[in-house]
């Protein structure tokens, strides 16, 4: 299934780890003259309802992309979770993503102080996709129910980002303010196989036809560690 | 353990601890404290550590979700008259429910408390007003703080002198622990829906403009009613002997904040409810979260309160007077920075606003930066107000060109930069200033013999001061720091042209080799 993607030799690797920690985290590819990173803010979903309730179910993430060259996936990953301590449950995730282009100047800046050992290497990843990130951009607000929806068919956690909607054909104006809706966008890690069981779920629960207005897509991962899935 | 409560415990002790350690050390070495006053100390510190962490939840649930909602729709509803009414009911309800100006006014006998309570109310609800406007029609903040600072400097000529600090305090003072996360939130909400570039900058500001108001409003009533003299009643210090005394002090001292917390909570409550009936921007699981925000913030306050006032403001008080009447007064200034440098961390809404600078700004300014800046800003400011006791020098001295370099630098800095510091002029300027460091610097001024109303006060003008300037500096360093690192990169060695490598044509023609 899509191996062409697998061979993609740069990949994005995604870490989530607590707020604060993203800069450890860069520090790690850092080592490895790995240069690009980009951190943005998300928020860890909560446990259980009633944990919610009492204000202590949600915990402050960092998320952090960076670029890496394919061949050293195994290694940078084993070194995080080593240095960040990942293995234990609730220190954060790390996950690849395939790429399918990217800029070659780019690439040539990412691979410059990369030591490869031998040609084939840099290709011949052995890999398939057994993961999905599935994305549901909703109403601002609206998280608990995706999330709620998603557990309910096996989801184990997700992460929220805050984003806006922009590119409204008529955007509306309040004075020199012009009002782009607030949205979230709930990221949740999942199996390939329950993929769809769950991504209809949360069609069900927070869809285009719901108030939450969910568009969801899903995203191929090729390695996760940190949770079990 | 749970992580957002271990996060949360940690940040309490971590910000009274320190104050705590001081006052200690400083107790068993060269002021010795009568137990008493001790025990009132450690038992508040305990209190103080778990009203902080009750606090900072509750805020994080009820006061910030509340405001981002009420701010957002009210753009959203497009509605101007409802936003600019809204507004200024807002302002109003939240400074008159505030404690911290029901002290202010008694301060001033010759005129009656209730003109102050509602004169002061009025200038908060206009700036709020001022405020939604600025953000709606993107006026630059520097521009209007430095015209309405100006005024202010231009009606300090004809307001009677010992009105001054009292007038710049009440700055300080009217933006307590409710009302600062709340109006931060305001300020958040409303630039959260707006997709303008500036919708960054235009999240802070709004406390910043709201201590405006007070400090107009009470120098225009120096000038109306032109009092002889405003007044100051120092605390008394109670007597505390033994363990039972302290018990007592804590039992008379937890109904009077209870009522206090309950009238300042009461009507955010309200209109809240009222906002909820008309524009239904909640469900139900976000409406269960915000009732139990607001109880714990209403246990938070209490606790923090209790402790702070029972418990700090005596310390506070002897310790002033213990060093000013000793050999070494001198020592004031050293000893003052350093309980100044730790004192802001212990100060409720100081976290809230830390937190909403690193959201609003992804990270780029991480919280324990602003925690830092803040420090050494209140820390240079107890320092001023030690000088003055001291020597007896006008305020007017500090406060001229203090505020003169934070509007010369609201002009070069980023303008996310300007907004934040001015915000948090008035969260650096809240309940511990009042109970602990305005105690310290009275017992201080009453043992050297200095005029308790000229000399003493204004230390909260100038808690509230020295933060413009060092955030403003630290957006300056930033700005610096950014200049550098946004140098074009130069590509060595070009070899190839920078196309697009798509990895699945590139798979291709791989295999057909």
């Amino acid at each position: 299934m899509n191996k062409d993607f697998c061979k993609a030799f740069v990949k994005v690797i995604v870490t989530i780890v607590d707020r604060g920690k993203g800069q450890r985290v860069a520090d790690i590819f850092m080592a490895h003259h790995l240069h690009f990173h980009y951190v943005c803010l998300g928020l860890g979903t909560a446990g259980s309802e009633i944990l919610d309730y009492f204000g202590i179910g949600e915990t402050d993430k960092d998320v952090v992309f960076s670029l890496i060259p394919a061949f050293k996936v195994p290694e940078l990953l084993d070194e995080i979770v080593e240095k960040m301590q990942i293995k234990k449950p609730g220190h954060g995730i790390a996950f690849t993503m395939p790429l399918s282009g990217i800029s070659a100047l780019f690439t040539q800046a990412l691979m410059k102080e990369q030591e490869i050992k031998k040609e084939g290497e840099v290709l011949n990843m052995e890999c398939d996709i057994k993961y999905d990130l599935i994305l549901t951009v909703i109403n601002h607000g609206y998280s608990d129910q995706v999330m709620e929806a998603a557990k309910k068919v096996g989801a184990t956690g997700g992460t929220i980002l805050h984003a806006r909607e922009i590119g409204h054909e008529e955007t509306e104006k309040f004075f020199g303010i012009s009002i782009h809706p607030e949205k979230e966008i709930v990221a949740i890690l999942v199996k390939r196989e329950t993929k769809h069981d769950i991504m209809q779920a949360i069609s069900q629960a927070a869809g285009i036809n719901t108030p939450a207005r969910g568009l969801i897509l899903s995203l191929p991962v090729d390695n996760i560690i940190g949770i079990e899935l | 353990m749970n992580k957002k409560l271990q996060e949360k415990i940690k940040e309490a002790l971590s910000s009274v601890i320190p104050i705590t350690a001081i006052v200690f050390i400083l107790s068993i070495t060269i002021t010795p404290m009568p137990i008493g006053t001790l025990m009132l100390f450690l038992t508040g510190a305990v209190l103080l550590i778990l009203g902080m962490g009750f606090f900072s939840l509750g805020a994080d649930i009820s006061m910030m979700p509340m405001g981002e909602g009420i701010g957002a729709e009210v753009v959203k509803s497009r509605n101007i008259s409802l936003a600019v009414i809204s507004f200024f009911i807002m302002g109003m309800l939240v400074t008159i429910a505030e404690p911290d100006l029901q002290v202010l006014a008694t301060q001033v006998p010759s005129i009656p408390d209730i003109a102050i309570i509602l004169t002061v109310a009025a200038g908060v609800g206009i700036f709020l007003v001022l405020a939604l406007l600025r953000a709606l029609f993107a006026i630059r903040l520097s521009y209007l703080l430095i015209f309405f600072y100006i005024i202010v400097f231009a009606l300090s000529i004809f307001t009677p002198g010992s009105f001054i600090p009292v007038a710049f305090d009440s700055g300080g003072v009217t933006t307590g622990p409710i009302t600062v996360p709340f109006i931060m939130a305001l300020g958040i909400g409303l630039a959260s829906i707006s997709g303008n570039k500036d919708s960054q900058e235009n999240s802070f500001g709004l406390v910043a403009l709201c201590s405006v108001g007070p400090i107009l409003a009470v120098m225009l009533l120096g000038i109306f009613y032109n009092p002889s003299t405003a007044n100051y009643e120092a605390a008394v210090v109670p007597n505390v002997f033994t363990t039972k005394d302290v018990a007592t002090q804590f039992a008379q001292g937890f109904p009077i904040y209870i009522k206090e917390v309950s009238i300042a909570l009461i009507p955010i409550a309200v209109f809240f409810i009222l906002f909820q009936l008309k524009f239904r921007s909640f469900r139900k699981r976000q409406l269960i979260k915000i009732g139990v925000g607001i109880i714990y913030t209403f246990i938070g306050l209490v606790l923090f309160l209790t402790g702070v006032n029972v418990g700090f403001m005596p310390a506070g008080q002897f310790l002033g007077s213990k060093i000013a009447s000793s050999s070494y007064k001198w020592l004031l200034i050293p000893l003052g920075m350093v309980i100044g440098y730790y004192i802001v961390a212990a100060e409720p809404a100081v976290h809230v606003l830390n937190k909403q600078v690193e959201e609003i700004s992804d990270g780029a300014i991480p919280s324990q930066v602003m925690q830092r800046s803040l420090s050494i800003g209140v820390a240079v400011s107890v320092a001023i107000a030690m000088i003055r006791v001291l020597t007896g020098i006008s305020i007017y001295w500090f406060l001229i060109p203090g505020y003169a370099i934070a509007l010369i630098l609201a002009l070069i800095v980023p303008k996310i930069f300007t907004g934040i510091a001015f915000d948090s002029g008035g969260v650096a300027s809240g309940p511990m200033t009042a109970t602990f460091l305005l105690p310290f610097v009275v017992g201080a001024c009453e043992s050297v013999g200095g005029n308790i109303l000229n000399d003493a006060f204004g230390v909260v003008a100038m808690v509230a001061m020295t933060p413009l300037i060092t955030i403003q500096l630290l957006g300056l360093i930033y700005k610096h720091k950014m200049s550098v690192a946004n140098l074009p990169e130069r590509v060595d060695n070009i070899d190839i042209s920078d196309e697009i490598i798509d990895f699945e044509e590139y798979e291709e023609e791989i295999s057909n080799e």
